[in-house]
């Protein structure tokens, strides 16, 4: 009975089909047009402006600032975040596991069970310039030169935010590296041992290459993540988006002109152009992390 | 987040008083119509729906009103609806042309809904007899300024229902044990600034550092007192090098000074405005810049015996054009009739018995805030805050003057500000680098034509 059995997968589909479709295919498709237009979001009326909005995006100087961020968030933060979760669960995995290591499993993963709302907002409290717990922590250990205004500060207000993501992205990836490790037949690390590999040279020539699939998706995750921040930014940040720029992000910059400015139109080009930069550099992370295949 | 609707309501809550300014120069329309009878043209059995902003005022205050609206037509179906972020709640309703029927719009840019004919226009109803006053139209209910504020183009679109003023706050008692006395221009305040800080360990002042707007309004006060009128209107106007005027440099260096000398509660800079007002409420600041929802924002934070108390910001020195009683106030916040409202009529009768006297009462009782119409803190005991903001308004007599315009006209502008506001206090700019950084954020806007000019 193939035919029932198609209609059956079908019909359990089509639902959740539909509800994608309606919530989230149609309103992407819908920002494409609306890009095109100077609508502001109060009334059923705009009218068609051809790429104006584009244009006046090209000569926004908010917009390339809050574009440097995000390429520099793109470039740094897969990077710590990897490096980091990789040695953390390859700690975890020496010689086939440490003692307690599904403890400190669970307490790397810890932050990635808050909702990230949450996340700001307990944030906010350790960086509170006054009473906050890193700058109490600093002056209890007699640091108190290195006492600072965190989000207060240009100079530091990015770097803040950047420890937070770190925080709370690292154990979801430590989690999803230690379990690809854990697939990796016993006996390739035995021969390794065998053959006088060290500990370095068995991780890069045997663990790392046999995980690259999983490494991959997670680079292709955190390209996306970084070029969004929307969150965090907006919680913690002074302005939010500041001070004065520095924490600016595409994605805060499209709400601010949706939501604050009442430009509908004109942020919908920010959405389009943050779609099509969003395109072009998951595609190219997937090219050029591109490797044969390994088989075991 | 709440911080964002903080800052809406600032906006908001001077938000009649600079249209008010608008309004000054259009024509002034003379009714010489008979009150209308009230009521008269309600549909009683029409449902009514009011949405309310949850913010800085509440919604206890919804309730008299409403219960008085389903009293006199008891087959409508009165719905009260809340929210704080009524851009993302309502704007999908006013676009399907489904809106509530009165709204207290905190968030909604108010020019743009009027610039869209999304709003009734509401000046009927200040022809119209007094909720509980028979023969007394509502417009002679109204403090001065009131039936003119919340005009766009001529067009009475929006109500303002409180009547606030913004300053700076100190603690009586505590200026009064160590002997201080509130300076009048800036070079006195930086003087005792010194001596606070040499006598004491408290903090001569604190700013809502993660919020810069609020110290904007003091400074840009110091450089209105300094210039005089004129000055507001250069800026208002977006006039070429309005913001190059050697008062509002001046007026930047002092404030600056605040943060290069030491005379800010350290961390300032990044404090949120609960924050900053919890430690300012705790004694640990001697001045904060706030409007006059300080009291009902602090609660219970605030000590019983603090004896809050608002003056105007400083003028720069004896030479100022504007005396030191200058400070911005006036009717503010605004009821909106929306045009495609199913029961327009009883949106407009609810708003008629909200602006009784009962309810205005009611309103100063349950808020502690002052409301537009005459007599209605009698018999409400006031707190020394709202003593204070009284003899504020009292002492300013004409020389009290709406928002500056250009922060409710141009929100972009207005966020421009903050930014470099908070370059100026972080110290990344000097005072020259500030002005011409606004000047250029008003060019920007001036060139927009994206953006809806008006003119003061």
């Amino acid at each position: 009975m193939h035919h029932g059995k198609y209609r059956f997968i079908v019909g359990l589909l089509l639902v959740p089909l539909a509800v994608y479709a309606v919530f989230v295919i149609s309103p992407y498709v819908q920002a494409f047009p609306i890009a095109f237009t100077n609508w502001e979001g109060l009334s059923a009326s705009y009218d068609y402006i051809g790429f104006g909005n584009f244009v006046t995006l090209f000569h926004d100087s908010v917009f390339w600032v809050a574009l440097r961020h995000n390429l520099f968030l793109l470039v740094s933060l897969p990077i710590i975040i990897v490096t980091l979760s990789l040695f953390f669960s390859a700690a975890l995995n020496y010689r086939g596991g440490v003692p307690g290591a599904r403890i400190y499993k669970v307490v790397y993963f810890f932050p990635g069970v808050l909702s990230i709302a949450i996340v700001g907002v307990l944030w906010q409290f350790v960086f509170e310039p006054r009473n906050g717990l890193l700058n109490g922590f600093l002056r209890a250990i007699g640091l108190d030169s290195l006492a600072r205004l965190w989000l207060g500060d240009g100079k530091t207000a990015l770097g803040s935010i950047m420890a937070v993501v770190v925080w709370g992205g690292v154990g979801f990836y430590v989690v999803l590296f230690t379990a690809a490790m854990a697939a990796i037949p016993k006996e390739l690390y035995e021969a390794a041992l065998l053959d006088g590999a060290g500990a370095m040279q068995t991780f890069f020539r045997v663990t790392l290459p046999l995980i690259w699939n999983t490494v991959q998706t997670a680079l292709a995750f955190q390209v996306i993540g970084a070029l969004d921040m929307f969150a965090l930014v907006k919680i913690l940040s002074v302005g939010p988006g500041g001070p004065d720029d520095a924490t600016q992000v595409i994605s805060l910059y499209m709400y601010t002109n949706a939501f604050s400015y009442g430009k509908f139109g004109y942020a919908s080009a920010i959405g389009v152009t943050l779609f099509l930069i969003n395109m072009i550099l998951t595609l190219l992370t997937f090219r050029l992390t591109r490797r044969e295949r390994v088989e075991y | 987040m709440i911080e964002v609707d903080r800052r809406t309501l600032l906006r908001a809550a001077l938000a009649g008083s600079a249209v008010a300014t608008l309004a000054s120069c259009a024509q002034p329309v003379q009714s010489k119509s008979a009150p209308v009878a009230a009521g008269s043209s309600v549909d009683g059995s029409k449902p009514l729906e009011f949405f309310n902003f949850d913010g800085g005022y509440g919604k206890e205050w919804t309730t008299m009103p409403l219960d008085l609206y389903r009293k006199e037509f008891p087959k409508a179906d009165v719905k009260l609806n809340s929210g704080q972020q009524l851009q993302q709640q309502l704007q999908p309703r006013f676009i399907q042309g489904d809106p509530p029927d009165l709204i207290e719009n905190v968030g909604m840019d108010g020019a743009t809904l009027a610039a869209q004919k999304q709003v009734m226009d509401i000046g009927r109803l200040l022809d119209m007899e007094a909720y509980g006053q028979p023969g007394v139209k509502v417009r002679d209910t109204l403090l001065p300024g009131v039936a003119e504020a919340g005009r766009y183009d001529g067009v009475k679109y929006e109500m303002p229902y409180v009547f606030g003023v913004g300053g700076i706050w100190y603690s009586k008692p505590m200026m009064e044990k160590h002997g201080w006395e509130y300076p009048k221009h800036w070079d006195e305040m930086l003087a005792l600034c010194a001596e606070i800080k040499k006598t004491t360990d408290i903090a001569p002042w604190t700013y809502q550092g993660k919020f810069p707007g609020y110290l904007t309004n003091p400074m840009l006060m110091t450089a209105y007192k300094a210039a005089g009128p004129d000055l507001k209107k250069k800026v208002d106007n977006l006039e070429p090098n309005a913001w190059r005027d050697p008062a509002l440099i001046a007026a930047a260096e002092g404030y600056q000074e605040l943060a290069a000398k030491g005379y800010l509660l350290e961390g300032s800079q990044a404090l949120s405005h609960t924050q900053s007002q919890t430690y300012w409420a705790q004694g640990k600041a001697v001045f904060i810049p706030c409007g006059g929802w300080l009291e009902n924002e602090l609660g219970d934070i605030a000590p019983k015996d603090l004896g809050m108390t608002m003056v105007p910001a400083p003028g720069m020195s004896k030479d100022d054009k504007a005396p030191f009683e200058t400070v911005t106030g006036g009717p503010g916040g605004a009821l909106i009739v929306p045009a495609k409202a199913k029961n327009p009529q009883g949106g407009i009768e609810l708003l008629r018995i909200i602006l009784s006297k009962q309810c205005m009462q009611n309103f100063t009782k349950v808020t502690k805030s002052l409301t537009v119409v005459k007599g209605a803190s009698d018999g409400v005991e006031l707190s020394s805050a709202n003593k204070s903001m009284q003899a504020v308004i009292e002492a300013a007599g004409t020389n009290m003057f709406a928002d500056w315009s250009w922060r409710l006209w141009y929100k972009k502008l207005l966020d421009n500000s903050d930014k470099a506001m908070a370059a100026l206090m972080n110290r990344e700019v000097t005072p020259d680098g500030w002005s011409k950084q606004m000047q250029n954020y008003a060019d920007e806007t001036a060139k927009d034509p994206s953006i809806k000019k008006f003119h003061v």
